[in-house]
């Protein structure tokens, strides 16, 4: 066994039989990274946005034919926000003792607004000037994404049944009256029975022209709706990316221990200083060069 | 080699601690089979001389020249052991360091010389056991010259005879502040006075009444 392996082994020996040092060896990173890890989940944690809702919107809205659950695009907006609802007053409270980072108001007439496809409703977003309000405004801009691009579909949903109503006919509700609409294949098939005329050729051509021309109204529609959509590959790589906490464990016991080990290393050139330098009696041997030079001047004693 | 053939020759030696000289240029000759007291008030520079004998301390100034390498086995004046580690342990990591072929053997051999508990921490042990244990680690790797600094300075009378009984016969240097035991080891005596080499002869021309005008 070499003289490092002799003094390693020897100091681990040492170390073993210490059990306050054992004890803050272990503790000391653990508390080191608990702290840095209390921090690090702080920072990464949901901030809290208060939802005001003075709409008094229902749990399901249906539109465009569709419906819609409001309490699932909460939860969908609320895997990066924590959303909670309040009064007005209550949320205004809140933001400016900071407990809410922003508000999020649904004002009265929002969904009538929204039901009647005239104007765009709004929603109406407070925050403060705080490190993360610019990662809330993300979340929240996201929120009003997702929920356009589900309207969006409601609605050219509903807008192509109207096409194809116009285009094929058949039977629609307005006001709470049912039609019967003769749709452009049904005129056209109605036209050509009549006797043959230009005007009736003329007419007859429009209805075929326009019936195509509709036909391709539904992809155009959903295009002009989404004209760019993001999918997710599935992934395919073996390695993760870990969180920002995880990572902030990791470093905090990484720096943790390089300091634990330098310690170590200091505490191990001072007893070398004490005995194992002292013992060295100038044989200038190999391990006393050795730990000479790590252990500096080390002279024994100035008493005499 | 004859009785009166120098092992280690200490030439102009001397040491400074930032402005306090602790040892003025001293020249010192350790010759085999001697039995040499270095004696002298506190702060008189044994400790220092003795160090730089030992290696483990070097000089501002001078050289200490061992003939023909020989070995030598230091006994500093606290007790350098490792507290946690057992007598056993103690003596097997040193003869280890020292090389020796049979460590486990010479460190039994050492415990069962010195009647020293073997497979307790050396912290729990006493005094003297401590300092027999200091002096059996010096002894390791087989030295010709044995350089003890006040070793019997914390024992009892018997302890200090035991002490003495293991380690009289051979080239031994020793600081001491007890007297008696120049008359009863040494043959030769050393004295510092502030740094400098008051006195250096045999015990035969050494005068008690000199003596104590040197602890004065």
């Amino acid at each position: 066994m070499s003289r490092a392996a002799l003094v390693l082994r020897k100091d681990l020996l040492v170390l073993w039989r210490s059990p306050l040092l054992l004890t803050l060896l272990i503790v000391y990173p653990l508390l080191v990274a608990g702290l840095v890890g209390a921090v690090a989940g702080y920072g990464s944690s949901k901030p809290r946005v208060a939802l005001v809702d003075e709409d008094h919107l229902p749990a399901v809205v249906r539109i465009g034919g569709r419906d819609f659950r409001i309490a699932d695009a909460i939860d969908e907006v609320g895997r990066n926000v924590h959303l909670v609802r309040l009064s007005r007053d209550e949320a205004a409270r809140q933001l400016r003792s900071g407990r809410v980072v922003a508000t999020l108001t649904v004002p009265p007439g929002f969904l009538a607004e929204l039901k009647s496809g005239l104007t765009s409703p709004s929603l109406v977003y407070q925050t403060t000037h705080g490190g993360i309000s610019s990662r809330v405004t993300q979340q929240v801009q996201a929120l009003v994404y997702s929920l356009n691009t589900r309207l969006q579909k409601a609605f050219v949903h509903t807008d192509l049944h109207y096409v194809q109503l116009i285009q094929h006919g058949g039977t629609a509700t307005f006001g709470g009256k049912t039609y019967d609409v003769l749709g452009l294949d049904r005129m056209h098939d109605l036209l050509v029975k009549l006797p043959k005329s230009p005007e009736r050729d003329r007419v007859a051509g429009f209805a075929r022209i326009a019936s195509v021309a509709l036909g391709q109204t539904g992809n155009l529609l959903a295009s002009t709706a989404s004209p760019i959509t993001l999918e997710r590959a599935p992934e395919k790589s073996r390695s993760s990316l870990l969180s920002a906490q995880v990572q902030a464990y990791a470093l905090a016991l990484t720096i943790t221990f390089l300091a634990l080990l330098l310690a170590a290393g200091a505490l191990a050139a001072s007893r070398v200083g004490s005995c194992l330098w002292v013992r060295s009696s100038g044989r200038r041997s190999r391990w006393r060069r050795w730990w000479r030079s790590r252990s500096g001047s080390g002279s024994p004693s100035s008493s005499a | 080699m004859t009785a009166l053939e120098p092992l280690l020759r200490a030439r102009g030696v001397a040491r400074r601690f930032g402005a306090q000289i602790a040892l003025e240029p001293t020249d010192l000759d350790v010759c085999s089979e001697e039995t040499i007291a270095l004696i002298g008030p506190n702060g008189a520079g044994k400790s220092t001389l003795l160090s730089i004998l030992a290696g483990s301390l070097d000089p501002s100034a001078g050289r200490v020249e061992r003939v023909n390498g020989v070995r030598v086995g230091w006994v500093p004046q606290r007790p350098s052991l490792y507290d946690r580690l057992t007598a056993r342990e103690n003596l097997e990591l040193f003869a280890r360091l020292e090389r020796e072929q049979r460590p486990a053997a010479a460190a039994q051999e050492l415990l069962s010389t010195f009647d020293l508990p073997a497979d307790r921490p050396s912290a729990s042990l006493s005094v003297g056991n401590r300092q027999r244990l200091n002096v059996a680690i010096a002894l390791l790797g087989e030295p010709r010259v044995l350089l003890l600094d006040e070793p019997t300075a914390s024992l009892d009378p018997g302890q200090r005879r035991r002490l003495w009984e293991m380690v009289k016969g051979g080239t031994v240097v020793f600081s001491t502040q007890n007297l008696e035991e120049i008359g009863l080891y040494a043959s030769r005596v050393v004295v510092l006075q502030r740094g400098r080499l008051a006195f250096d002869g045999p015990v035969a021309e050494y005068d008690r009444v000199h003596a104590a005008e040197v602890f004065e």
